[in-house]
This record gives C-alpha cells, structure tokens and sequence, in this order.
C-alpha cells in the first residue's frame, strides 16, 4: 500500500463533509468582491470622485492598512482597496480551515486512525485536504474572474491579476495550515496558529504600506520592503489593475509548495493522533474554579470570550483613530457622504454621523463572537458530552443558560470594552471637545440591546433544531454583516434590511435616542430565549 | 423475592420520525440486582437507557425510575444514579481528572478514597488531556467518574469496550464489590463472559421488544442440553423422538439437543442403545444468545 493510497477515496469523503460550507464561502466571498464592484462603478462615475477617494486613501495612515498600497486614481484601485482585504482573509481562512478540517479534525473524530488502519496511506489525509484547497481556490477565481468579464469597468487583465492574487493568498494560507496542522495536537490549536499567521501577515504588510512612499502626485503609495515580508503583502504587490505582477504570483505559488512540502515532512515525523507539540499535563484534580455548570461553561469560553475581547479592544482604538484621522478626508469622501446621509439626520455635526456609523458597523463583524460562542451549544450536543451532562443533577435550563448567558454577559463586557478603548483612544488623539468620550461609549453600549435579540435568536434556533444552528448562526451572521455594511450603499427594500437586529439600533449620538426600541429590542431577546428555553426542554438530546 | 422496583419500563415505545426504535419494550430491574441487558447492535438498548435518563421523551408506555417519571424528574434522580456511555466523549481540553471530578461534583459528590483507589487499579494517569487518552483510557475516565460515585443505581452501556483484559476483571471485580454493597446495577454488553460472570438477570431484547428476561439458571433450564453419545445399536430411532433437535450421526455416534420436558423419555431410550460413551452438558449462553440474536423470528419469540 502507497503512503498517498485511498486520497481519492477521502477527496470525496470531504467533498461531502464540506458540501455546504464550501459552496457557501465561495458564494459569499465572490458576491462581496464582485457584488461591491457595480455599486462602486457608479458611485465613483467621475475622474473627480475617483480621485478624492483615491487620494484620501493614499494620504491616511489607516486608510493604507485597510486599503493597501493604492495605485493611481483607477476604478480598479478603489475595487482593490474597498474589497481585496475582505477577500483575502475570507480565502485565507477557508483555504486554512479546509486543511485543518480534513486532517486535524479527523484525527480528533477518530475517522483517521480507521481510515489509516484500513485503506488510506500516511499521506492521504493531507493530500485530500491539499487537492480540495486547490479547487475551491481555483473555483473561487474562476468565477471572480467570469463575473468581472461582465463588467466592462473593471480592466479585464487587472481582474484577472486580482482574481489569481486573491487565490494564491488563499493557497499560501493553505500551505501555513498544512504546518501548523502538525504542529499543534488539537485542531482548534492549528486553526488558532493559523489565524494568528495571517493576522501576523497583516499586520507586517500594514506597517509596510503604512511606512510606504507617497508618489508626487498623491496618488500612489509605494510600499516599504517590510510588506515583501508578507505573503498578503506579495498578494497586494501583485499590483492588480496597474502594475499586473506576475513575480509575486510565483511568490505565493511557490510558498504554497514548499510549506505543503514541509507539512508532508513533518507528517513523517509524527504518529497520527499525536503530534510535535505534545500536550502539556493537566491537573489531576479540578481547580475550585472549575465545578459546576456555570464553572464549566466559563471554562469552555473563555478563550472564545479573550481572543475576540481583542478585537473589541483593538476596534474601540482604531474607530477613535479613525474618526480623528479622516475627519477632513471623510468630509469629501462621496461614499460616505451617502452612508452618513442614510443614517438620516441632518443636525447632527460630522464627528456625531461618524460615530454613529462606526461603531454598528464594527458591531455586526463582531458579533461574530455570539457565533463563536453559541456553535459550542451543538458541539457538546453532537459530540455527546451533553448526554454525560444531563445524566448528571445537571438540569437542562441551567445548562442552556450557562452558555447562552454567559454569552450575553460577554457581549456586554466586549461592547463595555469596546466604548472604554474608543472614548480612552478619542480623548487621547483628538483636540476636540465637540464630542464628549462618554458619547463614544454609549455609542459602543448601544448596540447591546440588538446583540442580545441577535443572542436569543441564535439559541432559539439551536432549541428548535439542534446542530442546524450552525450553519443558520453563520448565515445570519454574514448577513447582518452585510446589511451593516452595505444598507447604506444599495437602497433595499425595508424588509431586508429589517432581518437584522442591528437595523434597529438607534443612531448615536447623531440622532436622538429612542428608548422604545432599545426596550423592544430587550424584549423581544427576553421572550425568545425563554420560548428557546421551553422548546429546549421538551426536545429530545441525541447525538445523530 | 419482592424486593423494591428499581426499574419499570412496560410497553416502551420510541419512534424517530417514522422508525420505531423501540415496539413494547418490557424491562423491570429490582433493588440489589445486576441486570444483564443483551440485544443485536441497534436493538435499542442504548435508547431505552436513553429514555431511562429522561434524554430522549418516550412515544408511549410506561416507565418509572425509583417510582418516578424518568422524563419529569430527572434532576432527582440523577443524583441517586451514575452512568457510563458505550462511546465516552468528554471535553478535549480538560484533563482526566477535571472531568473525574466535575462529572462527580454535578452528581453531588465523589468518594475520595474510592476514587483514588479506582485511578490506581485501572492505573489512569489523571493529568493527561483527554483528547491524548487512547479508546480504553477514555472509558476508564467515565469509569472512575461513575464507580466513584456512591449511589444507588449505576447504568452501564457496554462500559467495558476498548479495556484490555486486565482492566476488565479490574471492572468485574468492582461490580462484584457493588452487588455486595447491594447496589443496583443495569448493564448493556456485548461481552457475555462479562454477563455470565456478573449478572443475577438478563434481559434479551430484539428489534425493540423483550424476546427473554430472567434469572441466568432459569434461562439455562429451559434450554435444551446438549448431547453427545456413542452406543452399540444404531441411535438412528432418536432422530424421530418428539423433543429431539439437531440430531447428526455417523455410524454409532451422534450429537443433539433435548427438550427439558422429553429429557426422562429421551435418556431412557439412549440408555436402552447400550451406551458405550456419553457427555452431556446444559446449552452454553453463547448458544442461547446467538439463537436470540439470529434472524429467526420462531427461535426467538419462544416464550419461557
Ligand atoms: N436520534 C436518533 N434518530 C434516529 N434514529 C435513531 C436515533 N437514535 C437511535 N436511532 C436508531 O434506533 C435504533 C436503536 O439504536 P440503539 O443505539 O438504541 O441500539 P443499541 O441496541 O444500543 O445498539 P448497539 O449494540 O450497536 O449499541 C437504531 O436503528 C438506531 O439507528
Ligand atoms: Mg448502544
């Protein structure tokens, strides 16, 4: 038997696995890349709207982390800066997740260790997983490329240029996890090291751009050596729409092959099941602070609760950086001038639009902590170690409480923290006195209220449907995140717009607060989670 | 005997969609009794013990645990029992003995001294991540945490799968050591030496339905004994004997089954062959199981 026998047979195994989840990435990830590039197109239908965008970009120290190193005052460029950082990362997680997924995970479920006694080489899983990688990538520039032929906008080549540097990012983060599969014993341990790789990438090729010189004419950034650190610095230096790099495409391309490369290596070296890093020893007794149902779920998410508490942090900072920094260039910046029309009121002064834009903005990227958080309900389901629980004294509405409560208290100390950065970073960059830090921390506590309905719905799904809550949770969740950051651009019916509570919070501070439908909003979280509290009690706990 | 009932179930019906997992199942457990629970794979012994842990709602039938309504009370009763899973998935990130631990905390406490006593025997390193244990080490994980418990009910669903023989009879012996203490105990297995050595009561099932309950002895008296004789006339004649089964010979020897009620009759003619060898000996379980087990509804539905 050959070390790659049965890697078809496993090819079509994740096929299967991954038959939602892949299909859906692709689709979200195509949608906001080439989805966004008609609104653009028309927003920005003059050399003028182009150019003040452009140069406001190149000029801003945040506007070049978000937005790369813009070349010229094209179409293109803007596409690239609005769009080619989401892309990026959505590519990147899928192509690191489809490798940890079809190895690590695996392992974990034990379907490894059969399929290796069985029929499968040593070399299988990771082949199967590096195959699938490839073609969800190569799909997913396939038909960014074939959308974009329709838009006679967009310069045909520079699409194409920025659909394969799109794609070899996502190959390169492929290569990463292939590694960090073997080095960590634990799944979500090689997931976490991936991600931390690509938030390492960004953050080196931010400093890059940031770091970059301004052409003479304003309109060009050209990036410091730091982003040819970074593999998503070679993905922008690629230079789509200008420039049309072939060298950085290798660039990737080769990564990809030499990280796969040392994965199957360190594969050799490692029993299955097993790895590099071995675990450290645990207690041999439970710690006072891990006992009862409450003492578990604390446990179980608190690092979900830390790792996006620094987001929170980190977005309270950059929003008060942001709203100091661009309060000139947003002025005359036409995209927003009609993002902060849409949220309607006409008195209230710039820096008030701004920060009422931002911060619900912000909230619905990060109310991916509630999905984070809540998906572990049907983990423990699944994985039947909510049956070892409830065979306990343990009553079920405790248990759903320890989750979903502790989830909700999070949230509140996430946007808590969120406001005390914010209003903590605004005293300290700006001069101004028009905004009150307190406001910025109001605006932050504002949107509890719709996070909590955003909670409840999440755990009246999981009552109602059990492990269809994933799946359900990630949908509503890149919807919300949509509609938070689009709503202002397309003009929707109000429906549309209305399926996500984030819609409903009030606009602070530059409108006036209505507490009816923060009330409501509490309302209806407190209703759902108890009809998801009921629901849950009468259903059945199983393991299919 | 009449002792307390520990365990009702009459007429359990469970049904999943359309399929019906259980079909009137029968199943009663007294005070102080280990019972053997026996069934095919997907019989339905895991979702009675389901239903009996007030995790799955039954469709119809009765069932009470410790006279209460498993379903409503669960809770209460919990605290009063410890269960083993056939398949132990605990938390990956938690160590042996945190999961010891919390599971025994959330049932109301564990017996130090016992648990101690049990890490040694099974000789389980407590400090390793649960995801690191082998097959084995997990069930002994879910093993110390329930063996360690002291209550009065233990539900077992085949709790020794993946344990080496060495740590099997570390199990029976502390079965052994609860019927002692006069526990109760309900054991699901595939391992018939397991039951044979431990169990006072089986309880057979097929396809959601009790086909045999009783004491093991009962069971076995019933059965039909198994012959195997060498005689100097032909024994061809036997063959035709009410109550005679399996009857194969070549020459003068043959082998085959009697009836407990043809047994006098049966030996009388044997006798009047003129023997010149015999063995004898009761149905092995293996044989009364695998007959239970087989498709054929007629062995099956025999009535004791
Ligand atoms: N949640 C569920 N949904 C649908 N069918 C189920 C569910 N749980 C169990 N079943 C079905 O019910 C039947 C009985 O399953 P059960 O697990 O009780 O069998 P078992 O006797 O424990 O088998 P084994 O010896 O293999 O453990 C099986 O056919 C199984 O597929
Ligand atoms: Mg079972």
């Amino acid at each position: 038997m050959g070390a790659f026998t049965g890697t078809g047979r496993l090819l079509k195994l994740a096929l299967r696995r991954d038959r939602i989840v892949l299909p859906v990435t692709i689709v979200i990830a195509v949608a906001l890349v080439a989805g966004s590039a008609p609104a653009l197109a028309e927003v920005y239908n003059t050399p003028a709207a182009i150019n003040s965008y452009v140069a406001s970009g190149a000029s801003s120290a945040v506007g070049r982390v978000f937005q790369g190193p813009i070349q010229g005052a094209t179409l293109g460029s803007i596409l690239i800066a609005e769009v080619f950082l989401f892309g990026a990362i959505i590519l990147g997680i899928m192509s690191a997740f489809i490798i940890t997924r079809h190895t690590r995970h695996n392992e974990e479920l034990g379907a490894a260790e059969l399929l290796g006694a069985g029929v499968v080489g040593r070399s299988a899983p990771l082949s199967a997983a590096v195959v699938l990688a490839l073609l969800a990538n190569g799909v997913t520039v396939i038909a960014l490329y074939a959308s974009f032929t329709l838009m006679p906008d967009f310069d045909q080549i520079g699409s194409l240029y920025m659909s394969l540097a799109l794609g070899g990012f996502g190959l390169a983060m492929a290569g990463v996890a292939a590694v960090t599969a073997q080095l960590s014993d634990y799944w979500r341990g090689a997931n976490l090291l991936a991600m931390a790789a690509l938030g390492v990438f960004f953050i080196v090729r931010g400093f890059g751009d940031v770091l970059g010189e301004l052409s003479a004419d304003g309109l060009s950034v050209t990036s410091h050596w730091l982003s040819w650190l970074s593999p998503m610095g070679w993905a922008y230096l690629v230079l789509p729409y200008a420039d049309n790099r072939v060298m950085p495409l290798l660039l990737l391309g080769g990564l990809f092959v030499v990280l796969t490369a040392i994965g199957y290596a360190l594969l050799y070296r490692r029993d299955v099941g097993s790895s590099l890093f071995a675990s450290r020893p645990g207690r041999a007794r439970a710690s006072a602070l891990l006992s009862g149902t409450w003492g578990l779920a604390a446990r179980l998410q608190w690092s979900n609760l830390l790792a996006w508490g620094a987001g929170f942090v980190v977005s309270g900072i950059l929003i008060a950086v942001v709203v100091n920094d661009y309060q000139q260039t947003f002025q005359e910046n036409e995209i927003f001038r009609q993002l902060l029309a849409s949220t309607g009121s006409t008195t209230a002064s710039f820096l008030e639009l701004i920060i009422a834009l931002m911060y619900p903005l912000m909230a619905t990227f990060l109310a991916g902590y509630a999905v984070a958080a809540l998906i572990k309900l049907s983990d423990e389901e699944t994985s039947g170690r909510l049956e070892a629980l409830l065979a306990t004294a343990t009553d079920r509405t405790r248990w759903l409480w320890s989750h979903v409560g502790s989830t909700m208290i999070g949230s509140v100390l996430l946007f808590a923290a969120m406001g005390v950065t914010g209003a903590l970073g605004f005293a300290a960059v700006s001069g101004t006195t028009e905004v009150d830090p307190s406001m910025i921390w109001w605006a932050s506590l504002i949107i509890v209220p719709a996070m909590l309905v955003f909670i409840s719905g999440i755990a009246l799904v999981y009552a109602l449907w059990g492990r269809w809550v994933k799946p359900f949770a990630w949908t509503w969740y890149a919807y919300c995140a949509f509609i938070g950051s689009f709503a202002g651009i397309f003009s929707w019916p109000d429906w549309v717009t209305k399926l996500s509570p984030f819609d409903y919070t009030p606009a602070y501070p530059s409108d006036t607060v209505e507490w009816s439908i923060l009330a409501a909003l509490v309302a209806v979280a407190v209703v759902m989670s108890l009809v998801a509290t009921v629901i849950f009690r009468q259903r059945d706990i199983t393991t299919e | 005997m009449s002792r307390e009932m520990v365990l009702q179930a009459r007429g359990l019906v469970k049904e999943f969609g359309g399929f019906r997992a259980l079909d009137g199942l029968d199943l009663e457990l007294r005070r102080g009794e280990v019972m053997g629970f026996l069934g095919p794979n997907g019989s339905g012994k895991s979702t009675t013990i389901r239903i009996l842990l007030g995790l799955l709602k039954k469709s119809a039938g009765d069932v009470t645990l410790l006279g209460e309504d498993p379903w409503k009370h669960a809770v209460e009763l919990h605290r009063q029992l410890a269960y083993v899973p056939g398949d132990v998935e605990l938390w990956p990130n938690l160590s042996g003995g945190e999961c010891i631990d919390l599971l025994g905390d959330l049932r109301g406490g564990l017996d130090e001294t016992r648990r101690a006593d049990l890490l040694e025997r099974f000789s389980l390193d407590p400090t390793k991540k649960f995801r690191t244990y082998s097959k084995g080490n997990r069930q002994k994980v879910a093993l110390v945490a329930a063996l360690a418990s002291d209550v009065d009910l233990y539900i077992l669903d085949e709790p020794t799968s993946g344990l080496d023989p060495l740590m099997e009879a570390v199990f029976q012996d502390y079965v052994r050591q609860l019927k002692a203490d006069g526990k109760t105990v309900l054991l699901s297995s595939h391992i018939l030496a397991e039951v044979e050595a431990l169990c006072d009561r089986v309880t057979i099932i097929r396809d959601g339905r009790t086909v045999e309950t009783g004491s093991l002895a009962d069971i076995q008296q019933l059965q039909q004994t198994h012959f195997d004789i060498t005689t100097v006339k032909s024994p061809e004649n036997l063959a035709e004997m009410p109550g005679v089964h399996n009857y194969q010979h070549s020459d003068n020897t043959a082998s085959f089954q009697v009836e407990p009620d043809q047994l006098a009759a049966v030996t009388e003619a044997v006798a009047a062959l003129g023997v010149t060898h015999i063995t004898s000996h009761p149905p092995k379980l293996e044989e009364l199981f695998l007959r239970h087990y087989d498709k054929q509804p007629e062995t099956a539905t025999r009535e004791s």
